[in-house]
């Protein structure tokens, strides 16, 4: 279910292009279209195109995953896959195999977001006819929960690139950057800082002088493109986020279709459950009304405070219902019942969701932990052995809570003494077994976990000295912070990027590395430069929140994926 | 027939005249009850003849409690007969006098009632106007009724995800094939028994016949029915194999 953008914000201009060129695709066939889905393509299509938008289009089935069979006939199939081996494999056995002669013209696969050369030997050479009916569908980007932010869903390019080193994930990057400016009417200047971005902007070069990607829609064009790495700033994923969609994020997970997966009698706890989630056990709650975009980037101490706003608004609406005198006003009412009903309904949900938060956030384990967060950060116990953590992993706590402190731990005090990371590595070898070892140590090559001992270097990701940098950006506030301040958002701290990134406004970008466009740009003398800014490697549901805030120049927010501390740490798990 | 009665009236009142003067005052006695009633019946039938009632005035309905209310002039000019509170009736008992004041009476009642139908007229334009705006309320109440029926349809969330779809459609697909296998062992089940009754039939009696023993025919009955429940079983499994491939078919088709 695609969520409802403003007009011209950046979710829904990428709607507009992901629609634009599926729909392309199907209304070039003409007659009935069966879609065989990857699942997780799937979830990801919809949240730019519904089934009924796809049925406007003579869409009339839809099979998943691939290996199931194709229950109606319809004039068109199209295999929507992604470019995985096992996909390719899965789509030979369970369809193109057991396709007759006379039936061959139907079939068409379409890879996400395009074709390697590997995949289409691979089909050719089990399926000799199929080489003409391959296509790729290059749908790079989508909508996030917040209308400036764009996604390219790709949470795998941290341990692609530290543990594999494919340069792949930056190719993908800078073709969907590219698809970007493409839509626009003139290549922007491009900006960097880190090594991805070093090497993401020198890819955009070299694919700036191939032939172009197709240009479907007109968007709005910007001045400069500011890419930046997610691994500058280390620690804050490794933070607990404050905020509400943080919050939620951090606790029940937001899905690349902005929704939140609840279990009905926990969500429900205490309070009539609906009539129509009765027999659910679990449920979906899309934060797409009117009211998520007002309480998404509110520290979660302020959100029952506008939550109290809302339900003020609603008694006035209601109030002015019972007023209503004649007939017309009755009528107005009742056309803007619906909005109402659905404004009291989502305002009663979040009532509910904040009621939720906030009794997990003071469950004991939860303070605990928040606790010793706090003690790292104010750097009590320095690259020695913290207590806390030592009881977690003797009372066999969830190790992924254990790792994300001492991931924390060693980015705030610049690396664990070699003595410090042995005897975590020890303990936790001791009580989880030697499996979890290789996890411990893709996280001491992903850099999240230090050392300050040279012998221990395993990290391919020069690391920064965060020390230092605290210092010179005042990253931890006095005082403090108020309602507004940007130091709110985790309370007291302010992220090492966002503060990377105002030094590097401040100069207008002019410290930093750049790539001036071949092409001829008209000169516009603007006050104001419009920017697109790209995190490569992921950023918080925070984080988003501040750069809304402080940097509303940005046109274009766009990053690999949102990211929290724990799928950071679970994504170097295998 | 107004003319009729008011001469009849008449010939009444000259009988005064012919009475002693000293019996004048139980004459106007006995007589004026009989005059009132007149004058009412007069102006009843003034008001049907002169100004007949619109018969279908929303304000007529409204204001008066039966039809006939019109036929009677208003409560408050009414004496305690029901008849015209007459001043000459009370004052003057002059017999002269007394004809014409009558006829003036009626006159300025039918007059009045003239004005007062002209007012009930006004009302009744007024009235039809209210009652024009109201039936437009009426529809426009209509229209907020469907709305509101409307609204209520689509408290019910469209299923738009694309994942239910699929989901449902294979829910519905293995509900089907579930209930065609149970309609196949249905259909199947009854197989071995047809085939064991046709193997008895088919072998013990011509076996018996042949043998002509009942014994050797009956033996030979149960050993054809064993046979026909082992060959009706095998039949069983040949159709559930052929109907397992027709149906695995179906599904892979493309």
């Amino acid at each position: 279910m695609p969520p409802t953008a403003p007009p011209k914000s950046c979710t829904a201009t990428i709607t507009r292009l992901d629609q634009a060129l599926l729909f392309k695709i199907l209304d070039a066939l003409e007659g009935t279209k069966t879609i065989v889905w990857d699942r997780f393509l799937m979830t990801e299509f919809n949240s730019t195109v519904s089934y009924q938008l796809l049925k406007e289009h003579n869409v009339v089935s839809h099979v998943c995953p691939v290996i199931n069979p194709i229950v109606k006939k319809t004039d068109h199939i199209l295999y929507i896959i992604p470019p995985y081996l096992h996909s390719t494999k899965e789509l030979i056995e369970s369809h193109l195999k057991k396709i007759p002669e006379i039936d061959r013209r139907k079939h068409r696969i379409y890879y996400v977001p395009e074709v390697s050369y590997v995949h289409r030997e691979e089909l050719i050479s089990a399926i000799p006819w199929i080489d003409k009916h391959i296509y790729n569908l290059p749908m790079r980007w989508f909508p996030t929960d917040h209308s400036q932010f764009i996604s390219m869903n790709l949470p795998t390019l941290p341990p692609v690139m530290l543990i594999y080193e494919d340069w792949n994930e930056l190719y993908k990057c800078a073709k969907a950057l590219r698809q970007l400016e493409t839509q626009m009417e003139y290549p922007p200047k491009i900006i960097y800082k880190g090594k991805w971005s070093t090497t993401v902007a020198q890819i955009l070069e070299q694919l700036r002088k191939t032939p172009s990607e197709e240009h479907v829609i007109e968007a709005p064009n910007v001045d400069e493109i500011i890419i930046i790495d997610r691994w500058l700033d280390l620690a804050t994923p490794l933070m607990m986020q404050q905020t509400f969609s943080g919050v939620a994020d951090e606790m029940y997970g937001i899905d690349i279709q902005s929704k939140i997966k609840f279990e009905t009698e926990n969500f429900y706890k205490g309070s009539k459950i609906p009539k129509s989630l009765q027999e659910k056990p679990q449920f979906d709650f899309y934060l797409n009304d009117e009211i998520y975009p007002e309480l998404c980037d509110s520290h979660m101490m302020d959100v029952s405070g506008k939550i109290q706003y809302f339900v003020r608004e609603c008694k006035e609406e209601e109030l002015k219902y019972k007023s209503v005198e004649s007939v017309a006003q009755i009528s107005e009412c009742v056309n803007s019942l619906p909005r109402v009903i659905k404004k009291r309904e989502a305002t009663t949900s979040y009532l509910q969701m904040t009621t939720l938060f906030m009794h997990d956030m003071s469950q004991a384990e939860r303070l605990d932990y928040r606790k010793c967060e706090e003690e790292i950060l104010e750097n009590k116990f320095e690259d020695k052995i913290i207590p806390y953590i030592e009881t977690c992993i003797l009372n066999a706590e969830p190790l992924l809570k254990i790792l994300r402190l001492i991931s924390l731990q060693s980015q705030i005090c610049n690396g664990l003494k070699l003595a410090t990371l042995q005897a975590y590595r020890k303990s936790i070898v001791q009580g989880y077994g030697i499996e979890v070892l290789s996890w411990f140590l893709r996280l001491e090559m992903a850099g999240l976990i230090r050392c300050s001992d040279k012998s221990e270097k395993m990290s391919t990701y020069l690391p920064v000295n965060f020390t230092d940098l605290k210092k010179r950006f005042k990253l931890f506030s006095t005082e403090p912070p108020q309602v507004g301040d940007i130091a709110r958002f985790y309370n007291g701290y302010v992220p090492l990027l966002i503060r990377i990134l105002e030094e590097g406004e401040q100069a207008d970008f002019m410290n930093w590395d750049f790539i001036e466009p071949s092409k001829n740009v008209p000169l516009k003398k603007k006050l104001q430069k419009d920017r697109l800014l790209f995190i490569v490697g992921g950023i918080t549901r925070a984080e988003m929140g501040i750069i809304k805030e402080r940097f509303p120049d940005m046109k274009y927010c766009c990053t690999t994926a949102t990211i929290t501390g724990n799928q950071l740490i679970e994504g170097l798990r295998e | 027939m107004i003319d009729s009665m008011l001469d009849g009236f008449k010939q009444i009142l000259s009988k005064r005249q012919e009475i002693p003067p000293d019996q004048h005052e139980a004459f106007d006695i006995r007589i004026e009850p009989i005059q009132r009633q007149t004058q009412a019946i007069i102006n009843a039938i003034m008001t049907l003849i002169d100004k007949p009632h619109p018969p279908t005035s929303p304000t007529a309905t409204k204001k008066n409690s039966n039809i006939f209310d019109d036929c009677f002039i208003p409560e408050d000019e009414r004496d305690e007969y029901g008849g015209i509170a007459s001043s000459a009736s009370k004052k003057n008992h002059g017999g002269g006098q007394y004809e014409q004041m009558l006829v003036e009476q009626t006159q300025t009642s039918a007059q009045k009632h003239v004005g007062d139908l002209q007012f009930k007229l006004e009302r009744a334009k007024e009235d039809a106007e209210v009652t024009k705006k109201l039936a437009q309320d009426i529809e426009d109440l209509n229209q907020v009724m469907e709305d509101l029926a409307a609204l209520v349809h689509s408290q019910h969330d469209i299923v738009d995800s694309i994942e239910e779809h699929v989901e449902l459609a294979a829910y519905k697909v293995e509900s089907g094939n579930r209930e065609l296998k149970k309609a196949l062992a249905n259909k199947n089940a009854q197989v071995p028994l047809a085939a064991a009754a046709v193997g008895a039939t088919a072998v013990g009696g011509p076996v018996g016949f042949v043998a002509g023993s009942a014994a050797l025919g009956i033996m030979a009955g149960v050993g054809g029915a064993i046979a026909g429940i082992f060959g009706g079983r095998l039949l069983k499994k040949q159709a559930q194999e052929a109907t397992k491939i027709s149906t695995n078919e179906e599904s892979n088709q493309s």
